[in-house]
């Protein structure tokens, strides 16, 4: 349900100005495909958050299979769906301890938790970092 | 209300005019009063073989009893002489009840057990209509209209769409568009003979419908003239229920609006079968509370009351005999519950702040420093946590006999005696109003003393009065704990014994 309420971004060029536009707010992008249900859920974790986060962060929803382009470039196709976060035009990495800093692909389920990260690669963002640490380490993983 | 009915079976053994009515009433007691002792859901449930039963009219109480009944609403609805006001009034000197009265007191009760009995016979359709047409029951809710369904339908499902304009009559259009959609995939048979029960079942069922909607009707009749804005609030059979409960109108007018839905509460069990409603008295079966959802029940039985209350107290002055304020009032009540059921407004989430990290205001200067020193380890204490490199550290036991090493603090940092200075800034400060609080204090003590104690001397001695010496408390405390901290740092700790 939760990515009906979202808003999508249906060509390459929106993702780029979705990006690009931003000024001073965070912009997290999920890739993925709604009809997967880890999509599904993290979307509905995404909607649930989305108005709490407005004043820094914003959230868009990429479907892979209307917007290719960037599959390989980021190497999207190998999970369900993905969190990218973007701050003013800029990639913002972020440790996990899963190995994987370029994006978020692992399942959460607590809103705070994710709130929590979102804020965490915010603050580093201002301070222009282009790598921050997740207030919580992924490496143990067990979902 | 046991109570009243063996009143009225003694009144009436006595009475030995009215043979006739005696028999009939009593038979009405009886039916009353075996209801009060146990339910007639339950008895009629548990009938011994109950498949085997073919004339379903015996296992209800009521129903050899509806043409007398029928009788006495067309006999009491014509006398026009009797007042009800009068009736219900003369309730307080029990000795003149007429039989009307009585009739009435005893249609309040009728109504409760008529109306379990449809109950039970509408359960009793159900489980064996369920085999025809299972979804039935859940399609219609309304068990009258359930019934009639069954009544108009039978058994012929597959040609449900010549009954349609009929079904129009008492169902909403699309109520019977659901039914005929349904219909369509059901396709089994229940033997004419079982289908036979079934259909004396409904036909007593709506029988004693009839009934009960003409007890109701003759009941409104009579409350039109007496209580005719309460009777619009919440209809006549509650009306009549409250007011005898309450004994008159005008006792009605006078109780309090808390005590009405507590009238006619059966037994303190039923707080077991609803969780929220503590009180399901007559009120609470009136039909505007009836099909209200748990949770607004009590709010909504607080506010009808309220207006019951009202409208028994205009309708004790009788200043509007056509019910027209009841109307007000009943329209107020409707505008009030359905703002109670309106689901709250929703709010969205607030959202958080942005987590933007401003610097401290706070950059430093000579007060800020003073502050943080004041709050700093001494050097002594820094001492103290130090240790010399093998050698055996000087103890001392403190009150309470815990053995507190002192490390280095007799040395100082540097190993040399005497190094340590003590800083001022860390001892501990009174505040201005602290100290003038004690000066206070001390001040008023002496004062006090000075009355209590040398009263006699001041008598006595007359204005050779010598006043006390003041010292000034400041000093004393804040030299006192100066002197204590100086003290501890000469302090010759006792030696442990060298090895």
């Amino acid at each position: 349900m939760g990515s009906v309420f979202l808003p999508h971004l249906n060509t390459a060029w929106h993702v780029d100005q979705a990006i690009l536009s931003e000024d001073d707010r965070l912009v997290i992008i999920r890739f993925g495909r709604e009809e997967e249900s880890q999509c599904m859920i993290i979307d509905e974790l995404l909607f649930s958050i989305s108005e709490k986060i407005k004043n820094f962060g914003v959230i868009y929803l990429v479907n892979l299979d209307k917007v290719p382009d960037f599959n390989q470039m980021y190497e999207l196709d190998e999970d369900p769906f993905c969190l990218m976060f973007f701050y003013r035009n800029k990639h913002m990495m972020c440790d996990f301890g899963t190995g994987n800093n370029n994006k978020l692909n692992f399942m959460i389920y607590d809103k705070q938790e994710l709130i929590d990260i979102i804020e965490t690669i915010y603050r580093g963002a201002r301070k222009g970092k282009g790598l921050v640490i997740s207030p919580k380490d992924y490496s143990r993983n067990i979902y | 209300m046991a109570n009243y009915e063996n009143d009225l079976l003694q009144d009436l053994e006595s009475d030995d005019e009215i043979i006739q009515q005696d028999s009939f009433q009593s038979k009405l007691n009886d039916l009353i009063q075996s209801n009060l002792l146990s339910d007639s859901f339950q008895t009629i449930l548990n009938y011994p073989d109950i498949e085997q039963v073919e004339d379903f009219t015996k296992l209800s109480k009521v129903y050899p009893l509806i043409n007398e009944l029928r009788e006495k609403i067309i006999q009491f609805s014509n006398d026009e002489e009797i007042d009800y006001l009068n009736l219900l009034s003369s309730l307080e000197n029990d000795l003149d009840q007429s039989e009307e009265y009585k009739f009435i007191l005893l249609i309040n009760e009728l109504t409760t057990i008529i109306n379990n009995e449809i109950t039970v016979f509408v359960t009793l359709i159900k489980m064996q209509y369920k085999l025809l047409f299972p979804e039935l029951e859940s399609l219609i809710l309304n068990p009258i209209d359930y019934v009639k369904v069954i009544m108009l339908i039978k058994q012929d499902l597959k040609n449900i769409k010549n009954y349609e304009t009929e079904l129009k009559l008492f169902l909403s259009g699309d109520k019977v568009l659901i039914i005929i959609m349904a219909v369509l995939q059901q396709s089994n048979n229940i033997p004419q003979q079982e289908f036979n029960k079934i259909l004396s079942c409904g036909t007593l069922v709506l029988e004693l419908n009839k009934l009960l909607q003409q007890l109701s009707n003759f009941l409104a009749d009579k409350l039109s003239k007496i209580a005719p804005n309460v009777s619009t609030i919440v209809g006549p059979i509650t009306t009549s229920q409250i007011l005898i409960a309450t004994g008159s109108l005008k006792q009605l007018a006078s109780t309090p609006s808390c005590n009405i839905p507590a009238l006619g509460v059966r037994d303190l069990s039923s707080t077991t079968k609803t969780k929220n409603i503590r009180q399901t008295g007559y009120l609470y079966h009136c039909d505007l509370i009836k099909y209200l959802p748990p949770e607004i029940m009590r709010s909504a039985m607080r506010i009808i009351s309220g207006k019951i209350i009202l409208a028994a107290r205009i309708d004790l002055s009788k200043s509007s005999p056509d019910g027209e304020l009841g109307q007000k009032l009943l329209s107020e009540i409707q505008v009030k519950i359905d703002k109670l059921l309106a689901p709250p407004e929703q709010t969205p989430d607030k959202a958080l702040p942005a987590p933007v990290e401003q610097k401290s205001k706070k950059r430093g200067g000579r007060r800020f420093r003073k502050m943080k020193e004041r709050f700093q380890m001494s050097d002594l204490r820094k001492a103290q946590n130090k240790m010399e490199f093998g050698k055996e550290e000087d103890t001392i036991m403190d009150s309470f006999g815990k053995e507190i090493g002192l490390g280095m603090s007799k040395y100082g940092n540097n190993g040399k005696l005497g190094q340590i200075q003590i800083s001022s800034n860390t001892s501990a400060r009174m505040s201005k109003s602290m100290i003038n609080r004690l000066q206070q204090q001390q001040q008023q003590q002496k004062e006090k003393s000075i009355f209590d104690t040398d009263l006699d001397e001041l008598i006595f001695s007359g204005t050779n009065e010598e006043k006390p010496k003041e010292t000034k408390p400041t000093s004393k405390w804040l030299g006192g704990i100066t002197k204590r901290k100086l003290n501890e740092s000469d302090e010759v700790p006792n030696k442990k014994v060298k090895l």
